[in-house]
């Protein structure tokens, strides 16, 4: 028989013997192309995420009363989400999964390709392939992803779904500082240099916590530079803010190493040191700057996509 | 012989402390806009 | 029923997405009150969204978290699962 709501066709076929109380339904959804026009929420209503293009197919066996032999085949072609005011792109997935005593679990690797993320910050060519086991760990294995000039890699980013808390390693190499500041649209900040960073993550029911995180420039180092944002009158009778004022002026370092922690509240703590020279305070001496830098990582994300049309920025991508 | 005095320019680096908290704009405005709406006396908070 | 005698009461509390919400019973009384009470602070929601040209749902989220931490002891509030919580 068919169930039918909106393009959702859902063919199914039961078959259920009475006598041991056993049964199997048999279910297929034949593809459903999704549009901005059409999209998922003109369907099913209340989810917290959209599905705006491309296409899914799915089918599946259900059997009862253990569900032993249950499977579900999910196929994601070219998909896009929005969630709030993040969106990803080009989305392709074949999944499996089976029951195993109770619990909906992968069989073998699923590989998963995500061809953009944006939620303030873009994330490309997203590749990992998906775990998910018996004691509900969420493993995302073998990730890799472009950000910022550079790559983020791990070998496993794990996520308990019964709140017990996971380890994961994330490693980011050749994090470009221009494109960072670029991509911010810092006003009166410019800067210069590659960065790679070894980021130890806790996953747990209140988030994703950081302790030790690792912070170190590529050699030769890089540049900074922080000009206009001391008014005159700030500047007047204050030495250390004018030391400071030009020593950001035109910075260049040679090192800049440190270490970083990150709370579910999202406030991200950088304590770096830099060494480098600033001609504008001395040109035969060395400037070491200990910096100690706070910044709230979803407010960050917010006001970068509040300031543009994310709207747009979705449609562009949908065009490439 | 005189002893010479050099006077050489010290060399030793100069160390300047940073501490930076990065406020986000619309963060701040919308907040401030939600702290005076909450003052407000309609009763709705 | 004055918003601040239902809360106090823990008929009402502040929901996770910046608007109030009946904690346990209903009543004609109290949904009359979470009605207006929760059109008038959509409106406000949606001025300060208008002029800092961001997305009424930003401004209620963030309305959300200032909220409860404005709650006075015992008072309720969703965490971020939907679960009533007393403060």
């Amino acid at each position: 028989g068919n169930l039918v709501s909106g393009p959702l066709v859902i063919q199914h076929h039961l078959q259920h013997s009475l006598k041991q109380a056993k049964g199997r339904i048999l279910f297929s959804l034949p593809p459903v192309v999704f549009s901005p026009m059409q999209p998922l929420s003109q369907t099913v209503k209340g989810l917290p995420i959209d599905v705006v293009s491309g296409q899914v197919s799915a089918s599946g066996t259900l059997s009862w009363p253990q569900q032993q032999g249950s499977a579900l085949r999910l196929t994601l072609s070219d998909i896009a989400t929005v969630y709030a005011d993040s969106f990803a792109t080009g989305i392709d997935a074949k999944l499996l999964f089976e029951k195993d005593s109770g619990q909906w679990v992968t069989g073998e690797p699923q590989s998963l390709s995500i061809q953009s993320m944006d939620a303030g910050l873009p994330l490309e060519k997203i590749r990992f392939s998906l775990f998910l086991d018996r004691d509900m760990d969420l493993v995302l294995r073998d990730f890799a992803a472009e950000f910022l000039g550079g790559k983020v890699t791990s070998q496993a980013l794990t996520w308990n779904l019964s709140q017990v808390k996971r380890q994961s390693t994330l490693y980011a190499q050749d994090i470009s500082l221009e494109e960072l500041a670029r991509v911010t649209e810092s006003k009166h900040f410019e800067a210069k240099g590659r960065l790679n960073l070894t980021i130890p993550m806790i996953t747990g029911p209140d988030g994703i916590t950081v302790e030790k995180g690792h912070v170190r420039a590529l050699a030769p180092g890089g540049q900074l530079r922080y000009y206009g944002a001391f008014s005159p009158q700030m500047l007047a009778d204050n030495p250390q803010l004018n030391l400071i004022a030009n020593a950001l002026e035109d910075y260049l370092f040679h090192t800049l190493e440190g270490n970083m922690e990150y709370s579910p509240s999202g406030d991200l703590l950088l304590k770096l040191q830099l060494v480098g020279r600033s001609d504008s305070v001395d040109i035969d001496r060395d400037l070491i700057i200990n910096l100690n830098l706070e910044n709230n990582i979803p407010a960050m994300l917010h006001s970068l996509q509040a300031s543009r049309d994310v709207a747009e920025a979705l449609e562009k991508q949908l065009d490439q | 012989c005189t002893p010479t005095v050099a006077v050489k320019a010290p060399t030793e680096p100069i160390t300047v402390n940073l501490n930076v908290k990065i406020e986000h704009e619309i963060r701040v405005k919308v907040d401030r806009d939600l702290d005076n709406l909450f003052e407000g006396k309609d009763g709705i908070f | 029923i004055s918003l601040n005698a239902a809360k106090s009461q823990g008929l009402v509390g502040e929901s996770n997405s910046g608007y109030i919400a009946i904690v346990d019973t209903s009543s004609p009384e109290l949904e009359k009150l979470v009605k207006q009470v929760n059109t008038k602070r959509k409106a406000a929601y949606a001025q300060i969204a208008k002029r800092n040209n961001i997305d009424i749902a930003q401004v209620a989220a963030r309305a959300a978290e200032k909220l409860e931490a404005r709650l006075s002891p015992g008072e309720y509030y969703q965490d971020n699962l939907g679960r009533w919580v007393q403060k």
